[in-house]
């Protein structure tokens, strides 16, 4: 039998609902949203800053840790296939650093991607993540970093590929493929989802990595975090998508805890390079309800059925005895 | 005469064989004895870790992991000879540019296997717990940051 409830009444009440769902949905956001922004201070919180550093990757980036560089003095090669670029330096110094930039110069530089010159920055430096940050704290970062020592060395030149030289062209790419703005919380998702997608997507920056891009430098969206042969350095970076047989969706939750505590992985293998650092100077010095959130967040991604294999070596690549 | 110097050719022959082709085998053999052995490791640090995480029951085994890869230790200093650095592997070379660095790590993942088969015979699954983390930090991770190169 059909249910006795008129065609009108169950609009109405599906109306109604909406209503409520709508409201319900406001009230959370705002709910959220309050619990999120906390009062602003004038000056960073550096010991904040310092765990949000941390959680950032700053080091690892703007140190030339193999010449044995100064902390966050810059000049770490990164080779990518539009070239290699060198990181500047972000140390206190007043001349070859930051130590002139005021706090609203470091939030256009995170969030907009532009140095206080007015020029943009080619995006190997990871703000289209850093954007989704609060200004509190991109302030408490800028809090700790001006805390560290300040180091005297100038910045490299990038030696870049045609038309990826010219910083005209980030312009145009930017008015493409970059929307600045904080990342919205769901206030569908829990508090620790929200808080995971906050860690992963915007401090962490794990896409810029794990994130396949086109011929023009963009992340390809439907791939998100699905992995690629041409990584940072020429290295491949895993498919972090839970699927099965190509991601991480076999892996448990506190697997990939481990994983983001330890650098072990579920076969008895240890990350070394790159996400060895990653794990070293980033997510082992996380809380482990944050490292939590993480796991929560990336499980809860769409599965992308991306196998990635190292490139096969031709002969003329393997090493050949001098 | 006519034999001895045939004899002497076949026996120049076979020197000259053995000095040309065996060499470029052993560097083959060297890399793939190293990573059948470093399997052998990962696969006792994976079974450990699945009992560890209470995947399996199987709790009474950790002690054969734990005195397995002490076993393997021993063995993990000699499987990085000289020349092993060339072809399909990812050993760095400053494995060999920097033997005393490298030294230090095998030596650390010696002490510290020791250490973990020592815990496993105590029962007290938390030290062993505690034991596990720090050889995978100290040991594993140790040596594959600085010297294992990344997949291409």
């Amino acid at each position: 039998m059909e249910p006795a409830i008129s065609h009108s009444a169950k609009r109405r009440n599906s109306l109604f609902a909406r209503i409520f769902r709508v409201g319900l949905i406001s009230a959370l956001t705002a709910l959220i949203a309050a619990a999120w922004a906390q009062p602003s201070t004038a000056a960073g919180d550096a010991a904040r800053g310092k765990y949000l550093f941390d959680a950032a990757g700053c080091l690892g980036c703007h140190t030339d840790i193999k010449n044995k560089g100064n902390p966050l003095a810059g000049g770490r090669e990164l080779k990518t296939p539009f070239g290699a670029y060198y990181s500047p330096n972000i140390t206190p110094d007043a001349d070859s650093g930051i130590g002139k930039w005021s706090d609203a110069d470091f939030i256009r530089a995170l969030r907009n991607g532009v140095a206080p010159n007015g020029s943009h920055y080619f995006p190997v430096f990871p703000y289209p993540s850093y954007t989704g940050m609060t200004d509190k704290d991109m302030l408490d970062i800028k809090a700790y970093i001006f805390t560290t020592p300040p180091h005297k060395t100038v910045n490299k030149p990038h030696r870049t590929l045609p038309p990826f030289g010219t910083r005209l062209f980030v312009g145009p790419w930017k008015a493409l493929h970059f929307t600045p703005g904080p990342l919205q919380p769901d206030p569908a998702k829990s508090a620790q989802w929200n808080r995971g997608a906050y860690l992963v997507r915007a401090v962490g920056h794990c896409a810029e990595c794990h994130t396949p891009r086109n011929l023009l430098g963009a992340k390809k969206t439907d791939m998100d975090m699905a992995g690629t042969a041409d990584g940072p350095d020429g290295g491949t970076v895993p498919n972090i998508t839970p699927d099965r047989k190509t991601g991480i969706g076999r892996w448990s939750a506190d697997e990939l805890e481990d994983f983001l505590d330890s650098g072990m992985l579920p076969d008895g293998d240890f990350a070394g390079s790159d996400m060895g650092d990653v794990i070293d100077q980033s997510t082992s010095r996380l809380s482990k309800a944050d490292r939590k959130a993480m796991v929560e967040y990336l499980r809860s991604l769409p599965a992308v059925d991306n196998r990635i294999e190292a490139k096969k070596k031709s002969p003329a690549k393997i090493k050949k005895k001098k | 005469m006519m034999i001895s110097l045939l004899r002497t050719g076949a026996f120049a022959a076979v020197l000259v064989t053995f000095a040309a082709f065996p060499a470029l085998a052993t560097e083959d053999g060297a890399i793939k004895h190293r990573q059948a052995v470093m399997k052998a490791v990962g696969g006792h640090m994976g079974a450990m870790s699945a009992i560890l995480k209470k995947q399996v029951p199987f709790t009474k085994d950790l002690g054969v992991h734990a005195s397995a890869m002490a076993e393997l230790a021993k063995i993990a200093a000699r499987i990085f000879p000289e020349g092993s650095d060339f072809g399909e592997t990812r050993a760095k070379e400053d494995i060999w540019a920097k033997p005393k660095e490298f030294a230090k790590v095998v030596q650390a993942f010696i002490t510290e296997s020791e250490k973990l088969a020592k815990v496993a015979k105590t029962s007290d699954i938390n030290a062993f717990n505690a034991q596990f983390k720090a050889m995978g930090k100290n040991a594993c991770g140790a040596c594959h940051k600085p010297f294992r190169e990344k997949k291409k």
